[in-house]
């Protein structure tokens, strides 16, 4: 068993090659792993370890076996505008979030299926003269969704094991442009496209007590192609008549522990590596003359943390959820001499997103809110029934 | 049911399939270098004012890339050769700097870039070569006729003015002499470009004096001297008699001075002159002298001896 999970640790570890290119369009991106249901927002992420609830399948497919009924689920999410470091605006906009079902199969099985709605953002790059006297202006629309089904297993008491299975959809589309005033331009770079690629995680989840959850799990990263073209009025020419690079979603490896404080209060423990080197270590240079080890993205602990209140009123019961999720650096940095480089990728600093939220229970249905503030504010809604 | 031992076999089976299947090959380069520019060269290194060189350029991408040439220069354009973009054409403003610079930046087709300069030795605009040709000289009242013989090292169209004895805004003219002596003859010569030569011929107006043979010494109270007398410029003449002899003669003219043009061949004229001994005098001594219309004198001597 234990050589089993070490080659499926392994497995999952494994980076493919080839990622985001050094175009400036990328300079304020970052990978962000938004949660995509409002419980798991309004709990900070925090539910690797969280139990009955099939919106959590996605983030650990293992506790599926958990469900008790079958249980569907559909989340939508409003993400709020916000700016990078570098003063670059970060658009939202409303989606679906999540639509989840889950059904337990009997004592040892339990199966569930998603589609979820991992990031989508708009960046536009607000004009800003750089120090090879150029201004560069765009914007870029990158959505990356994925939709799987997932499985669970109980392999022993208290022992669960778990296989997500997806189809990971990323689509891009944006352009940026390099201009110095009274010139035509010096280079207009276009992305567009779209791909789809398998994705897997794999989770064990074990309990030891009734009130103590333990559980992991490794999430592959992913490499999805996008097509690339470039020109330059300029000088007259085209300097990429169609070219493909890869978005990288990179992988993730997160234990998390769920602890029934009390009837009433439900305590999460989280604690996130998640593999940004995976992008820094296949950057494609396009642009300038650089090397991809001028470019800095390392991967980092990601911890977070939630607390869930439950208040059990006549027929119903109320939940408040707070939530904490510290954000590593998830963009590019550039520390090499380019001083034109090293003032498009500035890279960014830890943050903190904070959440909070709120639901209503019965029996058969649960209403979810959840506000999210931090980098990437949001608000999520949600409706889950169970049957 | 599955068994535990099958359950983590299917588990591992599903996971190696998965992750072999999103497996992906490198698509693109890890660094990329600027391109190199070896050298410029410019042909003729010295390029007049307003004029024009070959410039080309040797540079090389160390990655292999494509690369592409953007020209500069500060005071001058470059036109890029449409089928070698390596060479180019520049051509000076002709602004009068003493120099200029261009500046070729290689470009490879991700956007790294080289530059490089090259100074360029500016010629500045050089006057007219001048000189005029023509007779320099000519018995009054003539002409002449002067060519303004020029060249300018840029090829520059040329402007002529003349002055002095001459006139006209051609390269060709007539100079007027009226008088015996030096008179000038100015031209001055232009490029338009700020380039000027003033040239200055002197034209010479020419007189031969009036020639007087025959006349000596004769002895006894009186003689007759035959003499001629002409101008060799067939001016018209004066002559008389001067001194201490009695003499008598016919005054003696002769033709008008002639119109300018070529002078008419002097024709000799024939004088007789009677002269006698002064009451007394042992001997004397007389000039037959004439004199042209320029002033040209010459003269013959004519003495009696008892």
């Amino acid at each position: 068993m234990r050589a089993a999970l070490g080659t499926l640790l392994l497995a999952a570890l494994a980076a493919d090659a080839g990622a985001q290119t050094n175009d400036h369009f990328f300079r304020s991106w970052r990978w962000v792993r938004e949660e995509e249901s409002a419980r798991a927002a309004g709990l900070g992420g925090a539910v690797a370890a969280l139990a009955d609830d099939a919106g959590a399948m996605r983030s650990n497919p293992a506790v599926l076996t958990s469900l008790s009924r079958v249980e569907i689920g559909a989340h939508f999410v409003r993400r709020g505008n916000a700016e990078t470091t570098g003063g670059d605006h970060l658009a939202g906009g409303g989606a679906l979030g999540s639509f989840t079902i889950g059904a337990p199969l009997g004592p040892r099985w339990a199966i569930g299926a998603y589609a979820s709605d991992i990031q989508g953002v708009r960046t536009r790059l607000e004009p800003r003269a750089l120090p090879d006297g150029l201004t560069d202006e765009g914007e870029i629309d990158v959505h990356v969704r994925d939709a799987g089904v997932a499985g669970a297993w109980r392999a022993a008491s208290g022992l669960t094991l778990g296989l997500r299975l997806a189809v990971v959809h990323a689509s891009a589309d944006g352009d940026y442009r390099r201009e110095r005033s009274g010139e035509p331009t010096h280079l207009r770079v276009e992305t567009a496209g779209g791909d789809a690629r398998l994705g897997w995680s794999v989770a064990a989840a074990w309990e030891p007590s009734a009130r103590l959850r333990l559980a992991c799990l490794a999430e592959a990263g992913t490499a999805l192609v996008v097509e690339r073209t470039a020109a330059s009025p300029w000088l007259g020419a085209t300097l990429d008549a169609g070219s493909t690079y890869r978005m990288r979603v990179p992988g993730v490896v997160s234990c998390g522990t769920a602890i029934r404080v009390s009837r009433k209060v439900l305590g999460l423990v989280q604690i996130d590596r998640v593999r940004y080197g995976e992008i820094q270590s296949v950057v494609i240079i396009r642009q300038g003359a650089e090397s991809r080890d001028d470019y800095r993205l390392e991967d980092a602990w990601e911890p977070r943390l939630g607390l869930e209140v439950s208040v059990p009123l006549h027929r119903v019961s109320l939940q408040f959820r707070a939530g904490a999720h510290g954000l590593a650096p998830g963009g590019l940095s550039y520390e090499g001499r380019d001083a034109t480089e090293e003032a498009s990728f500035l890279g960014s600093a830890r943050s903190l997103a904070w959440s909070g939220g709120a639901a209503v229970v019965t029996g058969g249905f649960r209403l979810d809110a959840a506000v999210r503030g931090g980098p990437r504010p949001a608000w999520l809604l949600g409706a889950t029934v169970r049957f | 049911m599955i068994g535990g031992r099958q359950g983590a076999r299917a588990l591992v089976l599903v996971a190696a399939v998965v992750s072999a299947c999103s497996a992906d090959r490198p698509v693109g380069p890890s660094s990329n270098r600027s391109p190199l520019v070896r050298s410029i060269t410019l042909t003729p290194p010295v390029v007049t004012v307003g004029g024009t060189a070959a410039v080309e350029v040797d540079a090389v991408d160390p990655d292999g890339d494509a690369i592409y040439f953007r020209y500069a220069a500060e005071a001058g354009t470059i036109t890029p050769d449409p089928a070698k973009p390596s060479k180019a054409i520049y051509r000076n403003d002709g602004s009068g700097r003493g120099a200029d610079r261009i500046t070729v930046t290689v470009i490879d087709t991700n956007s790294a870039e080289a530059t490089a300069t090259t100074p360029v030795g500016l010629q500045a605009n050089r006057s007219p070569e001048v000189t005029i040709a023509g007779e320099m000289r000519c018995h009054p009242k003539c002409t002449v006729t002067l060519q303004a013989v020029a060249a300018d090292p840029e090829g520059d169209p040329l402007t002529y003015v003349w002055s002095g004895c001459a006139t006209g805004t051609t390269s060709s003219t007539i100079c007027v002499v009226n008088v015996v002596g030096q008179v000038l003859a100015t031209v001055l010569v232009q490029d338009g470009r700020g380039g000027a030569t003033l040239k200055t011929a002197v034209v010479e107006g020419t007189n031969a004096a009036p020639v007087v043979t025959g006349g000596g010494l004769q002895r006894g109270e009186g003689a007759r001297f035959d003499l001629e007398a002409f101008d060799p410029d067939g001016d018209g003449l004066s002559c008389g008699v001067q001194g201490d002899c009695l003499c008598a003669g016919p005054p003696l003219s002769g033709p008008a001075s002639p119109a300018p043009g070529p002078l008419p061949s002097p024709q000799p004229l024939p004088v007789s002159v009677q002269c006698a001994l002064p009451a007394a005098a042992a001997s004397c001594a007389s000039r037959y002298c004439c004199t042209d219309v320029f002033g040209g004198q010459g003269c013959a001597v004519m003495q009696l001896s008892r």
